[in-house]
C-alpha cells in the first residue's frame, strides 16, 4: 500500500525524476503492474482531473503531473505486458485539416493516456483518409478530433463523412473539442460527444472503453 | 406575415421586426449598438438585454410575439489615444487622406497638404456586427459573401470624407493611402479571404496595391493604394508602424509587441524584422472575460489595491460596469502582489474578486487571462529565442495597439506580460500604424523597407514554442 500512495502521490505533485525509482522499487517488491496502474497511477489522474476541472489547477499542471505519469509508464510497460495486462482501448487523435493548434491536442491525449487508453497521435493538419489508416493499421475505436478556429471545426464533420463514406462510423465513437465548440456543433455534425475540457474527455472517453 | 412590435424601453421606441427574426439583426437594423464579440454565436454573453423582465442574449433570441427590451447602459464612446497632432491647417481644393482599418475601429486622417495632420476621425468598423475577431469575420464572409462586409465599410468612409469636404471645403481628392491586417485590406479590394482561415494561411496578395476610389464604390475619383503586408497575419498595419519604430544601436534589438486577438510581435535591427502573429484571444477586448469589455463608457481603466485591501478605480464614463484590458492586467497584477492569487493563478477566494459592485473577477476569467499572456510571453521568448538575443541585447520594447498607451508596465510586468527587466525599456507608440501611414503617404517613409527585411514566423511550427507556452501560463 505504502508503494502505491507514493507513486500516487509523487504523479499529483508532477515530480517526473523520482517516479521512476518509485516504479521500479514497488515492482521489485512485489506489487503487480496492473495494482500500480490501477490502483495509483490512474486514481492520481482522476484528483488531477477533478482539480482540473474545478478551476483549482491550471494546464501546467496537469501537463506536469501527466508527464511523471508517463515517465513511470515507461517503466511500468514491460512489466505489464508480462502480466498481459492490455490498456483499456485504443484512441486515434489528432487536429483536423487547416489547423496546427496543437496544445489542446496533446493535453487531451494525456488526459486519455491517464486512464488507461492507448493513443495514436497522428498530428496536426489532418484529413479523413489519414485517420481511416490509423484506425484500420491500429484497430481503435474512439477517434478524437480537435478543432481551434471556427473556420476549421467544420473539417470535423469532413472527417467523420469520411468515416460514413468507408464505412466503418459504427466501429468508431468520435469525440470532439476545441475552443469554438458547443454540444450544438457537436449533434450537428453527429459526433458522438463534445467535452470542453480535457478532463472532462478522459471521463467520457474511459465510458466509451468500458462499454465496448 | 405579421409585425411584431418592439418596444424599446431606453427611448420608448417602437420598432418592427417579422415572425421569427433574431431579436440581435433587428436592433442592430434599428441603429441600435449590440455588443457581439463572438458573432452572435451564443458564446460570449455579451449581447445579453433584457426581454419582458427577463434577461436573454439578443443573438439567440427568436421573436414570436411582441415585447418590451431594455438595453443595457454601454456606452459607444471609443476610446483611443490619437498620437497624432491635429493642426486643422488645411487649405485647398484637393485632399489626401491616411486610412487605417482595424478590425475593431478605423481611422481616417486629413493630412494638411504640408507634413501634418489636419483631423482625425475614429469609427467603429461596421463589420463588427459579424464578430470581433478576424477568424469570424472570414466565416462571415463564407456565408454572407465579401460584399456584405466591405459596402458598409466603404460607405461610412465616403461619408465621413463627404462631411469633412464640407467642412473644410476641399472639391478633389487626390489619395486614399491604407493600412490594415491582411483579412481587412482583402475585404476592402474584394478579394476572397477565406483561404486565411485555414492553415498554410495562404493570402491572395499582400504586397502594395493600387487602385482607383470609383471602382470602390467611393462617389468620388481619386487613386487608393494599400501599404505592403509582411504575411497573413502580420498586416500592412504592422509594417507602417514599425517605420514609426527608431533602429536599436548596433549589435542590439528592438522589440515591437501589439496587443489585439492577434497579438503581432516583432524583434528587429537594421538589418532584420523577426516577426510574428500570436493567438492572444479577445481576452484584452474582453469578450471571454465575464466581467469584460471593451475601453468605452462603463469601463474601469486602472485598479489598485489600497490599503486593507479596499479597490481604488479609476472608470470611463458615470459608473463603473466592466474591466477592460488596461483594468485586467492592473487588477491580475494587484491580487498577484497581494497574494490572493497564487503563481499556478489559482484564486485563493472560493466565488471570484468583488472588484467594486456586480463586477467580479472569476477564477475562469483568470485562466481565460493566463492564456492571452502566455500566448504573447512565449511568442516573444521564441522570437528571442529565433534572433538569438538575449535580454540584456534588448534596447526598447515598444508596446503598439489601441490600449498600449493606457497600460501600466508596472502591471504588465508584474503578470509576466513582458520581462520584468524591460520595465524601463518600454516605449508606448499610440496609433503607430496610422502615424506610420500617414509618412508613408507623404512619401517620407517607405513601409517597403520594413516589409523587404521581414521574416515571419509561424509559432506552431517552432518545437519550442509549446513548452514555452506551457512555461508562461503561470505567474
Amino acid at each position: 500500500m505504502e508503494y502505491l500512495q507514493t507513486v500516487n502521490d509523487l504523479i499529483q505533485r508532477g515530480k517526473s525524476k523520482e517516479i521512476q525509482l518509485a516504479v521500479s522499487e514497488a515492482l521489485s517488491a512485489g506489487v503487480s503492474a496492473a495494482d500500480i496502474l490501477n490502483k495509483a497511477m490512474i486514481p492520481a489522474m482522476g484528483v488531477i482531473g477533478t482539480k482540473f476541472k474545478s478551476g483549482e489547477i491550471f494546464v501546467p499542471e496537469v501537463l506536469i503531473a501527466a508527464r511523471a505519469m508517463n515517465r513511470g509508464a515507461e517503466i511500468l510497460r514491460p512489466a505489464l505486458l508480462k502480466e498481459g495486462v492490455k490498456p483499456i482501448g485504443k484512441a486515434v487523435i489528432c487536429t483536423v485539416k487547416g489547423d496546427l493548434h496543437d496544445v489542446g491536442k496533446n493535453l487531451v491525449k494525456m488526459m486519455l493516456e491517464g486512464v488507461g487508453i492507448e493513443c495514436i497521435d497522428i498530428g496536426v493538419d489532418v484529413d479523413g483518409s489519414k485517420v481511416i489508416q490509423a484506425i484500420k493499421s491500429s484497430g481503435a475505436t474512439l477517434v478524437c478530433l480537435s478543432a481551434l478556429l471556427t473556420t476549421t471545426m467544420i473539417n470535423q464533420k469532413e472527417i467523420i463523412d469520411a468515416l460514413i463514406v468507408a464505412g466503418i462510423r459504427d466501429k468508431v465513437k468520435v469525440m470532439v473539442g476545441g475552443a469554438p465548440l458547443t454540444q450544438e456543433f457537436a449533434d450537428k455534425i453527429g459526433a458522438d460527444a463534445y467535452t470542453a475540457d480535457a478532463a472532462s474527455a478522459a471521463e467520457i472517453a474511459q465510458s466509451f472503453c468500458l462499454k465496448y | 406575415m405579421d409585425e411584431l412590435i418592439i418596444k424599446i424601453n431606453n427611448d420608448g421606441k417602437q420598432i418592427f421586426a417579422f415572425q421569427g427574426e433574431r431579436l440581435s439583426d433587428v436592433l442592430i437594423r434599428n441603429g441600435y449598438d449590440i455588443p457581439m464579440p463572438c458573432g452572435g454565436k451564443g458564446r460570449c454573453g455579451k449581447c445579453c438585454v433584457d426581454v419582458n423582465g427577463f434577461s436573454v442574449l439578443a443573438c439567440r433570441t427568436f421573436l414570436t410575439k411582441d415585447i418590451e427590451v431594455s438595453l443595457p447602459i454601454n456606452g459607444t464612446n471609443i476610446y483611443v489615444h490619437q498620437g497624432l497632432i491635429e493642426s486643422e491647417m488645411f487649405q485647398g481644393d484637393v485632399a489626401s487622406f491616411a486610412l487605417d482599418i482595424g478590425t475593431t475601429t478605423v481611422t481616417l486622417a486629413l493630412l494638411d497638404g504640408e507634413d501634418g495632420v489636419s483631423e482625425t476621425v475614429t469609427f467603429k468598423n461596421p463589420q463588427t456586427i459579424y464578430g470581433a475577431d478576424v477568424i469570424t469575420r472570414i466565416n462571415a464572409v463564407k456565408t454572407v459573401g465579401t460584399e456584405a462586409l466591405r459596402k458598409p465599410l466603404i460607405d461610412e468612409i465616403s461619408k465621413i470624407i463627404g462631411e469633412l469636404g464640407k467642412k473644410y471645403g476641399f472639391q478633389k481628392v487626390n489619395e486614399i493611402t491604407v493600412c490594415g491586417n491582411t483579412t481587412m485590406l482583402h475585404i476592402f479590394w474584394g478579394e476572397d479571404c477565406t483561404t486565411l482561415g485555414y492553415a498554410p494561411y495562404t493570402p491572395r496578395f499582400i504586397g502594395k496595391r493600387n487602385g482607383s476610389a470609383l471602382e470602390f464604390g467611393f462617389p468620388f475619383e481619386s487613386k487608393v493604394r494599400s501599404l505592403a503586408g509582411i504575411s497573413a497575419f502580420v498586416g500592412s498595419d504592422v509594417a507602417a508602424g514599425l517605420v514609426t519604430a527608431e533602429m536599436p544601436q548596433e549589435g542590439r534589438k528592438n522589440i515591437w509587441i501589439d496587443f489585439g486577438t492577434n497579438a503581432e510581435v516583432a524583434v528587429f535591427d537594421s538589418k532584420e524584422y523577426i516577426t510574428t502573429a500570436t493567438a492572444a484571444g479577445p481576452c484584452f477586448e474582453g469578450a471571454n472575460i465575464s466581467c469584460g469589455m471593451p475601453a468605452t463608457d462603463g469601463a474601469i481603466t486602472r485598479f489598485i489595491l489600497g490599503g486593507d485591501n479596499i479597490p481604488e478605480i479609476t472608470h470611463l464614463g458615470k459608473e463603473p460596469i466592466g474591466l477592460c484590458g488596461t483594468g485586467l492586467i492592473d487588477v491580475v497584477a494587484e491580487l498577484l502582489k497581494k497574494g490572493i492569487i497564487d503563481s499556478t493563478g489559482y484564486l485563493k477566494i472560493d466565488k471570484g474578486f468583488p472588484i467594486c459592485h456586480n463586477v467580479v473577477l472569476t477564477q475562469k476569467d483568470i485562466r481565460e487571462f493566463q492564456l492571452a499572456k502566455s500566448a504573447i510571453r512565449s511568442g516573444l521568448e521564441t522570437l528571442l529565442e529565433k534572433a538569438g538575443a538575449k535580454y540584456e541585447d534588448v534596447e526598447k520594447v515598444y508596446l503598439a495597439g489601441g490600449f498600449s498607451s493606457f497600460i501600466s508596465v508596472d502591471s504588465a510586468t508584474i503578470c509576466g506580460l513582458i520581462p520584468k527587466v524591460f520595465s524601463d525599456r518600454c516605449v508606448s507608440l499610440a496609433n503607430a500604424a496610422l502615424r506610420g501611414t500617414v509618412m508613408c503617404a507623404q512619401g517620407k517613409d517607405d513601409e517597403q523597407r520594413v516589409v523587404e527585411l521581414a521574416m515571419p514566423i509561424e509559432l506552431n511550427a517552432q518545437e519550442c514554442f509549446t513548452d514555452k507556452f506551457m512555461e508562461y501560463i503561470g505567474f
